[in-house]
């Protein structure tokens, strides 16, 4: 697994928490950037996720892989979402 | 596993109602099966769809038609929004078109295979008023399109060829009836050319730049790529249609010489993700893939040697064989296993917030069967064509009716099982 290549993904750690912004790739690399980072080992039980949209593709994968999506907000050109391990799956 | 409410709330008001893809996937899927049939029960004839109206020219349109351009419709309408970042405007639209295409082609299939040109006219001119309205939809749409540049210009390219192809195939019918065409030869290879790599493959190539990465979780195409792969297509296009139309051999092999390197620099470069991509498993849809890939370089390969006398035989039959069912047939399938569950899944919230998983809602063994059938059905056919032994061809178009009918099981099953989980209490 490669740990350290999200295709110029921003990532960062925030009150132990992981962030990834992926508002500035073009598709398909924000769905490839956040499917590889919750591959990754040691990341946590969540991710929060921003976009400057909703990532309507990326919630078929995150369900197979085992993780949950709760929206934060929703606003034009600005989308938050928790990305939670489903740790009953 | 349990979604919050919120899981898909704003995604579904971005998404189609999923009835209008999946009554194109569901169409493009029966006529899988009639196009099957049909080439069995006309064996002797397959070959022959350039001799003019009648069952050969009626299967082939099953195909192009039926499949191809039910499955093209069903996936821009949905996927294209979502890849230039703009919402399609309405949804009455898509109604109008799937209402004008799924009943407008089989009254053209009817008129064309009995070879009744008034009836296949009515048939023509609804398809054509479903295509103007969806080319207008997504013309729309890619005006409107943030980033994607390579792939919006594929799209772009192919709207134009629909419009071209669908001009050219009118005119095409009332020839039939009213001998207008002083050369009706040159506009029916005019209208194959933009028909096959004009529509259906710029949209493969297009489409393949978004979707091959993202199932194979490789990094983005590089935007150059894209367009140095439409430029050789182009290229190739232009210069098969003026070799045809104004009838200049040389100019022909210059279009082969742009098409095998549109080709090869297409599929190096979906190899290429295949090698970069995180994903490696990549299941029975990409056995078809990359088989399609394979036959594509060789049907181009094989036209240009047919057309320079290397090959005797039923050359042009064999071509046009590998083009629609060996590369783009094979493609479709494979696409068509990846995006149905993947499209239903994302639809399959309901009011209580549960979404299915993308392994529930697939069903294995009509992928297995389908995967086994394919590859058999083309050689068999293939062989049969070259070797002129229909029975062949009748044992071929046996194992593609099952494995046509495994695709259709596949569709219904995906729909079944969504349907089961939303009833869920």
């Amino acid at each position: 697994m490669d740990c350290d290549d999200f295709l110029n993904a921003k990532v960062w750690r925030e009150a132990g928490v992981i962030h990834i912004d992926v508002s500035t790739l073009r598709a398909p690399d924000p769905f490839v950037a956040t499917l590889r980072l919750v591959a990754c080992p040691d990341i946590g039980n969540e991710i929060v996720f921003h976009n400057d949209r909703e990532p309507v593709h990326l919630y078929p994968e995150l369900n197979e892989l085992g993780w949950e999506c709760r929206t934060e907000s929703d606003q034009p050109g600005k989308f938050c979402m928790r990305i939670i391990r489903n740790t009953e799956s | 596993m349990s979604i919050g409410p919120s899981f898909l709330g704003g995604a579904q008001s971005r998404l189609l109602p999923m009835s209008i893809p999946f009554r194109f996937f569901t169409a493009a899927a029966v006529f899988h099966v009639i196009f099957w049939i049909m080439a069995g029960l006309n064996a002797d004839r397959v070959g022959g769809f350039n001799e003019g109206l009648g069952i050969a020219l009626g299967t082939v349109h099953v195909l192009t038609l039926g499949v191809f351009l039910m499955t093209a419709i069903g996936a821009s309408l949905q996927l294209l929004p979502v890849a230039t970042r703009q919402a399609t405007r309405a949804i009455w639209p898509g109604h109008l078109v799937s209402a004008s295409l799924i009943g407008g082609t089989p009254l053209l299939i009817w008129g064309m295979a009995s070879g009744d040109g008034h009836v296949a006219l009515w048939g023509g001119g609804a398809v054509s008023c479903g295509v103007l309205i969806y080319v207008i939809v997504m013309a729309d749409n890619l005006v409107r399109a943030k980033g994607q540049n390579s792939v919006v210009a594929f799209c772009a390219a192919a709207l134009v060829s629909l419009i071209a192809v669908c001009t050219l195939g009118l005119s095409l019918v009332l020839d039939f009836d009213l001998g207008f065409l002083t050369d009706h030869s040159s506009v029916l290879g005019v209208h194959f050319v933009l028909a096959i790599f004009g529509i259906m493959g710029l949209l493969a190539f297009g489409f393949s730049l978004i979707l091959i990465p993202m199932f194979t979780l490789a990094g983005h195409v590089p935007d150059r790529r894209g367009y140095l792969i439409l430029g050789l297509s182009l290229l190739a296009i232009t210069l098969s249609c003026l070799g045809i139309a104004f009838k200049i051999p040389w100019i022909i092999h210059f279009a082969f010489s742009a098409g095998i390197a549109a080709a090869g620099l297409y599929v190096a470069t979906m190899f290429g993700c295949l090698a970069k991509g995180m994903r490696k498993r990549l299941g029975p849809p990409f056995v078809l893939i990359r088989l399609s890939w394979l036959i594509l370089l060789f049907s181009i390969a094989y036209g240009w040697a047919t057309w320079t006398g290397w090959i005797v035989g039923p050359g042009w039959s064999i071509f046009g064989f590998t083009l629609l069912v060996g590369w783009l047939l094979t493609f479709v399938l494979g696409i068509l296993l990846k995006i149905v569950p993947f499209l239903t899944s994302m639809h399959s919230t309901t009011g209580k917030g549960s979404a299915v998983r993308l392994s529930t809602l697939t069903p294995e063994l009509p992928q297995k069967i389908l995967v086994a059938c394919h590859p058999l059905a083309i050689i068999l056919v293939g062989g049969g064509i070259y070797l002129e032994q229909p029975v062949l061809v009748q044992a071929g178009a046996l194992f593609g009716s099952l494995g046509a009918i495994a695709m259709l099981a596949y569709v219904l099953e995906v729909m079944r099982r969504l349907i089961i989980h939303q009833r869920k209490p």
